[in-house]
This record gives C-alpha cells, structure tokens and sequence, in this order.
C-alpha cells in the first residue's frame, strides 16, 4: 500500500486541487441538506413562534356553573366551586402523552367576565382574573390578592376612576335561577335573573409591561380600554356595539364566587421540543385533543387552536426548500465532479507510464487497477471526513448567522437545531460515490490502453470524438429544449424542481451548441488569419480549431457565469416583490388598526400631523373580495406617510398624489345655530309622509354629523332652525338631503327651493345660485345616472326637484323606485372619484343595462366601489403594478372625497388604519392614544420584511447565491488549473515555434488572445444563457408562498447585475489568459524541446 | 522464432516491420540486436517480451508459445520469466520512488512465496553494487546511476530471459560499461538470458552474439568477433554493408559454387 501511495507528495499540486474540489463537492452536498433541513427547523419555530400562544397552545377550561344545573327557587342556594376544583377537571382535558412531550407545564387560570361597572354612562365588562404567578408578571403597586374581595386595579383605570389602595369598587353581577312553575303539559323549569352587587377592596394596581409575554397565554383575558374611554362612535375594541371591556381586576382565586367563572389551565407549545421529524405526533396529539375539547363542550376555549394549518405550511415550505437547495447545489455538485474528473484525469495522464510500468512488471490486472486508483480514492477517502465535518460546521455557522431571531415562547433565541439526517447522508454518499466514479473511469481510460500503445508515445493521442459523446451532447440539448418547453406550456407552477433545475439545462446546452459554433468560427478564422491576418491572430485561431477541450474548458466558466447571474437576479427580483410585498402588507412604516371612525381619524390625524409628514388613514372594507379591494386613503399626505414602492409605478408618488387630491375648496360654515330658508315648497307623497331636511356635515371633531334642520311643510316659505354641535372652528357641509321621519325613507316627489342659510343670524354663501354650487348626491337608489333629485340654481336660491316616486325619463330607462332620499352635495366634491387602479384590475364593472354612464361622464368613467360598499362611478387616472392593503389588484381612492357621499354605517366592517411614516414621534401617537383611540399595532415595514426574507424561497435563493457564488469560484480554479495543466505540453509547441523563428511577443499575443476569445465567448455565453433563463424560467419559479392579493413579482432583467457579472469575469478570463500565456511562453524554451525528447 | 510483424499506421496503410525472422536463442545466451532505426529489432524485442503479439508466425519461450497465450498468462511470464528494460532509465522507473522502492515495486506481481526466495531489495542493489544508492532520491541520481537502478529494478524478479531496449544510449563511456557489467553479471551470476537493443556497435561487439536487423530481416549474426551472413528459410542472404556499393539493388548475379563455398559474380550487361 505504502508504494501505491508514494507519488501523492510527488503530484501534490495536482492531487491538492482534486482534493480541494472533492471537499468541495462533499461539503456542498452535506450542507445543503443540514442547511435545509436547519432552515425548516427554523421555519417550524418562527412559524408557530410568531403566532399567537392561544393558536398553538392548549387551553382546557370548565364552568363553575354546568349548563343546566341552575339553582332552584333561590339563587343563594347556589355554592362556588373551588377553583382547584375547576382547574383539576380542566387540566384533565389537556393530558396525554403527546401533550406532555409537546406542551409545557400547564398553567392554572380562573376567568370571571360576568361582573361589569358603568362609568360616565358607559358600561364596561370588568372581569376577575387570577393566574399562578401573575404578581410576578404584572408590576404590583400594593400587595398581591390572597383574600376574598381583594383587587389588584390596572393603574391607569384606577388613575380614571380615581381610586387608591383601600377604596371600594363595586360591580353589577347577575345571578341565574330557576322555579317550577305550571305549564299547560305540567310542572316546568323557569329561568329568572337576579342583579346582585359585589364589592371588592383594591389592595394595589398594576401594569403590564409586556402583554405579549407567553408567560401571559392570552391577554385578551386581562386588556381592555385602559382609561375606560369608551371609543368615539360608540364602537367596542372588536367593533361591535356590545359592552367594551375593561382591564380585568387581578384577585386571588377565593374571590371566584359567582356563577359566571371558569376554571382553566394552559399549555404553551414548547417549540424546543417540536422538531420536524415530530410533526406527525404534534399533529396527532392536536387532533386528539381537538376531538377531546369538542367531546367535553369546551368548543369555545379550543376555538382558536390552529396548528393543522402553520404545520402544513412548514411543510409546504420545506419540500419547497429542499427544492431550492437541490437546485442551487446540482450545478456546484456538478461542476465540483466534472472538475474532479478533469484533475483525475489529467492525473492518471501523468501517471499513464507507470501504470504501464506496473503492467510491464507483469503486475496483475487487480494490482494495476489498485496502482491506478490508489491516489485518486485515497483522495477521495481523505477529503470525505474534511469535507463532512466542513459542511457541518458551514450548516452551523449558516444556521447561527441567517436562522436565528428571537422566538416567541421558543426557548433560547438562535437554538436551531442542525443534525446529519438521511438526506445528508444519502446526498453524501451519491456525491463520495460519484467521486469514486469519476476517479475509477479516469483510471480505466488508462489501464484499458494496450500496454504497446501506452509505451509507443509519452503522450496520449487526442480522442476523436466519440458516438456516445454525441449523444451526450445532444441529450444535454434535448433536456434543456424539453424543459424550457414544459415550463413555457405549463399553466402551474407545479414543477418547480425543473424550473430550478432549467437555468443549469439551459447554460449547458449553450455551452455545447457555444463550442460547436466557435470551433466553426475559428476554423473560418484561420483560413482569414492564414491570408492576411497577424501572426498572433493565425495562433490563436489555429490552436482554437484544433482544441478538442473547447466545451470541457467553457462549461465550467459558461455554467457558472449563468448560474451566479440568475442566481443574482433571482434574489434581486425576490427581495424587491418581497420590499413590495411589505410595502403592499404594512400600508406605511407601522401601521395600526384604529378603533374610530374613518373620518374621525383623518381629522385627527390632520390636526395632529398639520405638515402631513407623519400620518395618515386609510380604510380598506374587509368583506370585501380580496381579489378586488378599494383601499381610500388621505391622499393629502399619500407621498409622505405611505410606504410605496416606486416599482410600482412609472409615474413619482407626488404626480399620482395630485391626480387623486380631494378638493380644495370645500364648503364650511363656523357657529352653532343655523337657519334655512325655503320658499315654492311644493311636495307630496302617497304615504303622505312626514318630510324632513337633514343637513349632513364634519363637526370640529371630525365626527360626521346629521343635523335635523325641521319638517318640511307645503308652502311659500319656510325657515328651519336648528343647532349643529362641535361647530366652533369649522363644519364641513357634505350633504342636504330630504328623508321620511326620523332619517326614515320618504317617496316625496315634487320641489322647493332653498333660498338662503344663516348662521347665528348672519347669512351666509352657500353658493344656491351658483350653477355649479351643487349637484344631486350619490348613490342614487336606482343606478349611477339617475338621480332621485335634480337642482335647479336660479336666482332665487338653489332649485330642488325630488322624483322619489318616479324618476325622470323612466319611461326611457324603464326605472322607477318607491321611496329613498334626495340628496344634495356642494358641487365641489367631483361626482366622479379618480382612483388608481392596478395593472390587474379589470376596467371597472360595466354599468347598469341601460344606463348612459358613458354618455354622460365620459367613456373612461367606469362603475367602481365605495367605501360603504355602493356603487358609484370612477374615473382611473393611472394605472399602476400594485398599491398598499390590495396588492396586485384593487383600487386606490382619496378618503374625504368618499366620505362625503359613501360614508359606511355605524358597525359595518370597515378597517380604520392609521399609517406612520418612519421616524414618526412616539409622543405623536401618544397624543392619538389620549383622544381614546385605541391603536392596535398592525404591523411594521422593517419586521414584516425581515419575516418575509426568512421564508423558505428566501432563504433557499441565500443559499443559490453563495452556493452561485462558490460555483463561480470554483469554475475560475477549474478553468486555471485545467490551463496550467495543459502548459506543460503546450509549451513544447510553444518552443517549436520559437526554434523557427516565432517572436516571443506575438507567441504571448496569440496565446492571450486565444484564451481571452475562449473564456470570454464563455463568459457571454453565460450571460445570454442566464438572460434566456431570466426571461423564460424565472416567471415560473415560485417565489415564495404569497397571499392572494401580494403584488405580483416584477420579472425584470436587472441589467446592472448583468453588466457587472460580465465585466467581474471578463477580467477575470483576461487575467487568467494573461498568467497562463507568459507560463507557457516561460516553459516554451528551445530547451523544453530537449527535455521533451529525454523524457 | 519465426515471425512476420506488420503495423497499420493512422492513415491506414500497413507497414512490414518483421518479415520471415527466424531465429533461436539458447538459454543463457547474451545477444545484441543491432541494425539501423526502423530496422525492427525494438518491434522484435517487444514480440519477445509479449509487448505486441505477431501477425503470423510463432514466439516461443521457454517452449512456450507467448503469441497465443492470455493476457493473464503474459502478465506471469512478465513478472517471473521476461524482464523488459525500456529504452530511457526513467521510463523504467517511478521517479517519485527510492530505489528500493522501485525494486519492490517490480516484484510486485511475483507470488509472496517467490519473492522471498529472492534476495532482498537492499541485498540485490548491494551484490549490484548499488548500495549506496539505496536509499537515494532518483531526481539527484545522474543519468547513469539512474540506468543502473533501473537495471537492478528490472533484474529484481529474478526473470530468466532479459530484455534490454538501448540500455547504454545517452550514457558516457563509464556508465556504458557499467551498465554491460551489469548484464555480464547477472549473465554470470543468475544464467540469465539477455537480448539487448543497440545502435553502438561497441556494445554489440562485447556481447558473445550479436544479430544485426535490416529492413526487418536478419542480415548478419557475430559470434565472438566474427561477422556472419544468415540465409533465411526462402534462401536469401544481405550483402554486408561495406559490399553493398558493388551491388545496386536491381544487379543481376551469378552465383558460381567454388571448392571454398559459393562465388557471387555481378554479370556486366551488354550492349
């Protein structure tokens, strides 16, 4: 063995490079398993880390009082439970070996939301909540609870109520009984309510300094309105007009006496325990008790448990992770073994005279084999454990550099955990055992020589070119015309190996039809050159026809240049659709829900933020479709505070924030009590209804506001008086409109004329006569073109004509309608509101049959919708790639335009957010918190994209871009050794030429430029490989897993990229013809001819 | 032996390189096979040592007829019977390799039994005389010692028959007959057959039998000083070289038998 082993000092370079390049190979493949497998690990945790506990945490409560047991006759026969008691039966319900292997310690709680209190004539609920170890939690000013009665206040509430350590508070509680009575089939059961009072003694308050602390479960339990304001509109925290809630009073567990309480335990999941191979188990033991919570009727605690769906979305991630890695690390792995073999073959080419020794020697066909494969597998044997323990450490050290982050509820941040599975293993093995291939086939083209052949000449004979590497060549064509075929005829990314996997089809294909094209090229080039060309260019040209290693010497470069170019772009164009998506998700830098009325929150926002540099609202309606989404935003401040990505339109922010600005001039009035005066009343009705005036308008507050102006009655002259609170600084008139009695619906047909308004006895200019001052109001009962009113502006006031029972020209248009409103705007607010709409989003819904909307506004006027879910027509003054809250397809409209015509009613469904641009001051959403809106953090840019850029599909194209990277590196080494490899010989002929006279200059000049023409046609060629793959493969790849309305990628060549890969390279190759030529120019002395000869 | 060799040359045209060689060489004999370049005597070299096989015509050694036998079978007679000195010490050598490296390294193919019959590497190069080189780096070897060890690597396996393709070429006088030494000794001390390759008719001179090749053809044999013509199975004889002026190619003879032997008389052409 030691003989066999002998020449490995002697060829150390040679043997060093392959060794370097099957660690490399081995390493790579190892890694990209961990790394994978890490990065789902990862995955696993910050999935289920970033979502609420009580999604992925096990809860398990039971009632004091059990449905049906009511007490009978007196509600005092009714006895607490003990809370050990309740807790007991619930934790029984969260047991089970999978329970205990996958969620933490149970935590007991006791919850009582029965009791409620009513504060400046607003009634909250105020529930009792006990937790093992919440006076740890909370900040405690006095002594934690431990009797009956005794209550820990949230301070700010305590502060609002103005109560201190020893003070009383009281709370309404019900109690529930039943009695018999007589009932027509006999005795029955029934249920009767008694109010009770129960009064607690505080003995401190609290704060909460980390609500979101997992050690809390779920803190909607103990959060509500912390200074017992209730929100402006009269809306709850859930946006619903029930009782809002109040911070819950924190007492000991003896204070649980009413009928209303439960007893509970939780489980926090504990991720540290949750790897990927226990996902099955996880899944199992959520299921059992899933089933078990529905058995025991504890449906609603168990309601939010949702682990089916993070799971399965790892899952998702990781197939498609793996994927990715198999893509990025095929290419390095391929080029490592097609390198590997190249360096082991130009070995055994080195050591072909012994091994044709050792045959001399009558060595047995097993003992030459063993000779020429000794060096080659004893590389292969040392560079397989390196390289493991090397790709293990890269897959820690990549684990602890990009997979790591804080984790909710995860344990220890950064501990993820990087493990050698059967993936690395069976990676590992397939690579080691190509490597033994490639170095078994080098040594056979050896030992399969006749020993006279090998003895004839120290130099192997180039090969033809055989019938199966034809065949290769054209496989490797076939596959990379087939695959780009698939994918360009495929509607679905469900192939998305392949799509991977064509940008290295495709680069190869190049490189094999590139040498094809540049050995004609060259040939071409030499009978040029052999007539009147230079005589560097005749040596350049003659050594490239004649190179049969051209395609061996341009895959490498040409694969790599590719792969790294697409691999760059690639994370170009996902990290901008990810910056957009961000963008798109957030709305501005942070953003938070606001708990009050859109137009409250624009006023205050504006009163706040006067520059408009900080903030603004929008409104998106949630029950609408998702695919199709109006977002209304302040467009005064749309540049400022909106988080736009400027790839989504070619226009700047500024010039698309003045196509949608609301109007300027709108009308106001300053004072509280207005009069108005209406002359030529002439109205009626078939009901005979009560007719009212209403005026609608924006109160200093911003709150819009209906004020009744009085009964409209029938003659000459009328003048209504009336007062319109929180009008001091300035209201805003939006509308006049008539309606029944109370707001109700009237079918008035008829007119009046609104001759003047006062206000606090002055008049003043409401534009009645001015043609344009006013307009019928939208939407309209019956289309978007036929208004139930017409104005008529005259000298003698503002004309009003109402059809509410029969519309005008119905008889053309065959509408009607019974009863509605006539409404009437300031003519300052455009009937028709400019939006932007988004490249995907249909032209807009065709108008009624019938109707005459283009006609009337125009053939760009489209039917669109309004905030409050109408219709209403729009105009799209631009159209851009995508736009915040609705992504790729929606529609983006200023808000105060909307609002003076599409209000939505109290309670519906619409999101009020509030938008702040970066560098917003804490203290000026302080400032928005003191009115009593409650903000509700949404999300942020910054954290929303770093989730984003911890995906699968980002984290894999990391990895494509360093594992490019090391391709290109590697493709670089191959390219120079194999160079350097082939100088020996090169130089001989080198040598040659100069005995005949050949000058040194033009020997270097031709070499130059035929290694510049050779790689740098390589180098080209990869680029327009990955340019072909840019433009056919990359709008198949799935960048990652995208809600429906994230804006779409923008599939753009990021020529910079391009440009600056091919000049990086282009030097590159120059600097290697450069080095390489003068070392053959070195070695090329008539002298080497002598040597030659010896040897 | 009686041999016809032909090669098929890249562009497909076939070349006679032996033709009707005929020729016994005894056991223990030292023969020189001398002739000019593309004479064939390195291709009849080669066709003893199993290199190439013949295209017609027997190879016997040791009786036993090397043309037809496996690959297998040629590889144990190479490693016991037929020892094979390339033209080049280095070729004979592997270079990274100390001499006693190299001389295990040629035993290598013989059974475990054989080889410790033989004297050990050390031992061998020391009754070569070659001790001190033993040890020695080849790369700081001049070319004639490095023709020494590639010798005694060659001799090493004990072979019965050695084959030496220009084994003095390229050295100086001194490493020259060192190297003949050489074969003497191992001629002497181990009986050992040797046929060598030379252009230097010195050498052959100190062999006690030498064949000159011509034209692929035996042309001459010399046994101890003198020179002979040889008369192949179809009866034809070279004309010596310092004759050979007298006869052009195309000279019509007569051979005129005398009470001395045959008389080879040009005829003058008339008219």
């Amino acid at each position: 063995m030691r003989i066999l082993l002998l020449g490995l000092w002697a060829r150390r370079g040679l043997n060093a490079a392959a060794l370097l390049v099957t660690v490399a190979a081995v390493a790579a493949a190892v890694l990209g398993p961990m790394y994978a497998r890490a990065a789902a690990e990862h995955l696993l945790d910050t999935r289920i880390g970033a979502l609420p506990l009580y999604t992925t945490g096990l809860t398990g409560s039971w009632p004091a009082l059990q449905q049906g047991s009511l007490p009978l006759g007196d509600p005092d026969k009714y006895h607490a439970p003990q809370v050990s008691t309740l807790v007991q039966n619930a934790a029984d319900n969260v047991d089970g070996p999978g329970v205990e292997r996958f969620w933490r310690a149970q935590t007991p709680w006791a919850l009582d939301d029965g009791g409620s209190l009513t504060y400046q004539q607003t009634t909250f609920t105020v529930p009792l909540y006990w937790r093992k170890g919440m006076c740890d939690l909370a900040q405690v000013q006095g002594r934690c609870p431990t009797r009956p009665g005794d209550v820990l206040m949230q301070a700010t509430m305590a502060d609002t109520l103005g109560l201190g350590r020893g003070d009383t508070v009281t709370l309404d509680y019900v109690d529930h009984y039943s009695t018999m009575i007589k009932g027509v089939g006999g005795q029955q059961f029934e249920d009767k309510s008694r109010d009770r009072q129960v009064s607690f003694r505080l003995v401190g308050t609290y704060r909460i300094a980390h609500p979101d602390s997992p050690a809390w479960f779920d803190s909607t339990r103990f959060t509500g309105f912390d200074n017992l304001h209730a929100a402006p509109g009269g809306l709850g925290a859930s946006g619903d007009s029930s009782a809002p809630p109040a911070p819950a009073l924190l007492v000991a567990p003896s204070s649980m006496t009413s009928q209303s309480f439960v007893g509970g335990v939780d489980r926090p999941i504990d991720l540290t325990a949750v790897n990927l191979d226990d996902v099955p188990a996880v899944q199992r033991a959520a299921l059992e008790y899933t089933q078990r919570a529905a058995g025991v009727g504890a449906g609603d605690s168990a309601s939010f448990f949702d682990l089916a769906t993070p799971l399965q979305q790892v899952r998702a991630e990781h197939t498609l992770l793996t994927r990715v890695l198999i893509a990025a690390l095929a290419p390095f792995v391929v080029l490592s073994l097609l390198l590997l073999f190249a360096l082991v073959s130009a070995a055994a080419a080195v050591r072909r005279p012994y091994v044709s020794l050792a045959k001399l020697r009558g060595h047995s066909g097993a003992q030459v084999l063993r000779f020429a494969v000794a060096e080659p597998v004893a590389l292969v044997v040392v560079a397989t454990p390196v390289a493991l323990v090397l790709g293990d450490l890269a897959a820690h050290l990549a684990a602890r550099l990009w997979l790591h982050g804080d984790i909710p509820g995860g344990g220890p941040a950064g501990v993820v955990p990087v493990r050698v599975d059967t993936a690395t293993i069976v990676a590992a093995a397939v690579v080691v055992g190509a490597s033994l291939v490639a170095a078994g086939a080098a040594a056979m083209s050896v030992i399969r020589e006749p020993l006279a052949a090998s003895l004839a000449s120290a130099v192997r004979p180039d090969r033809q070119s055989s019938r199966s590497g034809l065949m290769l060549r054209s496989a490797v064509v076939a596959v990379a015309l087939a695959a780009v075929v698939q994918l360009l005829t495929s509607t679905h990314q469900a192939n998305q190996l392949l799509a991977l996997l064509a940008p290295v089809f495709i680069a190869l294909a190049v490189a094999v039809i590139g040498a094809l094209l540049l050995r004609w090229a060259s040939r071409w080039w030499v009978r040029r050159t052999a007539e009147r060309g230079g005589t560097a260019g005749y040596l350049a040209s003659r050594r490239l026809g004649r190179r049969r290693d051209l395609a061996n010497l341009m895959v490498p470069l040409l694969l790599a240049v590719s792969v790294v170019t697409f691999a760059l772009s690639a994370s170009a164009v996902s990290d901008d659709w990810r910056v957009s998506r961000a963008d798109a998700q957030v709305g501005g830098a942070v953003s938070y829900e606001a708990f009050a009325p859109p137009g409250v929150m624009m006023h205050l926002a504006r009163r706040l933020d006067p520059q408009g540099r900080y903030l603004t609202v929008a409104t998106v309606d949630n029950s609408g479709d998702e695919m199709g989404r109006t977002v209304f935003v302040d467009t005064t401040r749309l540049r400022a505070a909106v988080a736009w990505d400027p790839a989504w339109s070619d226009l700047p922010l500024s010039q698309l924030q003045r196509k949608l600005a609301p109007p300027t001039h709108r009308l106001a009035f300053t004072g509280s009590h207005l009069s108005v005066q209406l002359r030529d009343i002439s109205l009626k009705s078939v009901a005979d209804n009560v007719r009212e005036l209403w005026l609608q308008y924006v109160a200093d507050n911003g709150l819009q506001s209906n004020v009744l102006l009085g009964r409209v009655r029938n003659g000459d002259s009328q003048t209504l008086r009336a007062f319109a609170p929180h009008c001091r600084h300035k209201c805003l008139v939006e509308q006049l409109y008539l309606s029944g009695e109370g707001q109700s619906v009237t079918d008035s047909q008829g007119r009046f004329t609104i001759a003047g308004v006062r206000v606090d006895g002055a008049p003043v200019d409401w534009r009645l006569g001015k043609p344009d001052g006013w307009r019928a109001a939208h939407p309209f009962a019956a289309s978007l073109v036929d208004p139930p009113v017409q104005v008529v502006p005259g000298p003698q006031g503002l004309g009003v004509h109402v059809y509410l029972q029969e519309l005008p020209g119905a008889a053309a248009h065959d509408l009607s309608m019974l009863a509605g409103y006539a409404r009437i705007t300031p003519g300052g607010t455009p009937e028709v509101q400019p939006v932007l709409a988004t490249d995907g989003t249909k032209p807009g819904r065709l108008p009624p049959a019938g109707s005459n909307l283009a006609e009337q506004f125009g053939p760009d006027v489209v039917v669109g919708t309004a905030l409050n879910g109408q219709d209403m027509p729009v105009r799209v003054v631009a159209r851009v790639k995508a736009l915040p809250l609705v992504g790729s397809v929606g529609e983006l409209g200023d808000l105060e335009t909307n609002l003076v015509e599409y209000d939505p009613p109290a309670g519906s469904v619409t999101s009020v957010q509030l938008w702040a641009a970066p560098g917003t001051p804490g203290a000026l959403l302080d400032k928005v918190r003191a009115q009593g809106i409650s903000l509700s953090p949404r999300g942020q840019v910054a954290t929303t994209l770093a989730q984003l850029r911890g995906d699968a599909f980002s984290l894999g194209l990391r990895l494509l871009l360093i594992v490019g990277l090391a391709t290109l590196v590697l493709a670089v080494f191959g390219v120079f050794a194999s160079a350097v490899l082939q100088s020996r010989w090169r130089s001989y002929e080198v040598a040659a030429l100069r005995v005949v006279g050949v000058s040194q200059r033009s020997l270097v000049r031709g070499s130059v430029l035929e290694y510049v023409v050779m790689l740098g046609l390589a180098v080209v060629l990869g680029l327009v490989s990955a340019y072909v793959s840019l433009r056919l493969v990359l709008p198949s790849i799935s960048l990652g897993l995208a809600p429906d309305f994230s804006p779409k990628p923008i599939y753009a060549v990021h020529w910079p990229i391009v440009a600056g890969v091919g000049v990086v390279l282009f030097l590159v190759a120059t600097l290697i013809a450069l080095l390489v030529s003068r070392r053959i120019t070195r070695l090329g002395r008539p002298s080497t001819l002598r040597w030659a000869e010896q040897s | 032996m009686n041999v016809v060799q032909i090669y098929t040359t890249a562009g497909g045209h076939d070349v006679v390189a032996l033709r009707g060689v005929n020729l016994d060489i005894s056991a223990g004999e030292q023969v020189a096979l001398l002739g000019p370049s593309g004479s064939g005597k390195s291709t009849l070299l080669s066709l003893f040592g199993g290199v190439l096989r013949p295209s017609a015509g027997k190879v016997l050694v040791d009786g036993q007829d090397i043309s037809r036998i496996t690959e297998r079978e040629l590889g144990k007679l190479r490693s016991g019977k037929v020892a094979s000195l390339l033209q080049g010490a280095s070729r004979n050598l592997l270079p990274y390799a100390s001499p006693v490296d190299n001389v295990e390294f040629a035993r290598l193919a013989l059974p475990v039994s054989a080889r410790r019959s033989l004297p050990s590497a050390r031992e061998l190069l020391d009754r070569l005389g070659m001790g001190d080189l033993a040890d020695r780096p080849l790369a700081g070897m001049s070319g004639g010692e490095r023709q020494r060890i590639a010798f005694a690597a060659t001799v090493s396996s004990g072979a019965g028959l050695l084959l030496a393709d220009e084994p003095t070429s390229q050295l100086s006088h001194d490493d020259r007959d060192a190297i003949l030494e050489l074969i003497h000794l191992v001629n002497a001390e181990f009986d050992t057959t040797v046929v060598l390759v030379t252009h230097d008719p010195e050498v052959a001179a100190q062999m006690p039998r030498s064949i000159t090749i011509r034209n692929g053809r035996i042309g001459a044999e010399g046994r101890h000083g003198f020179d002979f013509g040889v008369v192949d199975e179809d009866g034809a004889v070279h004309i010596p070289d310092e004759l050979a002026t007298r006869f052009p190619a195309g000279t019509l003879v007569q051979f005129e038998q005398t009470e001395d032997g045959v008389l080879l008389r040009p005829v003058e052409e008339r008219g």
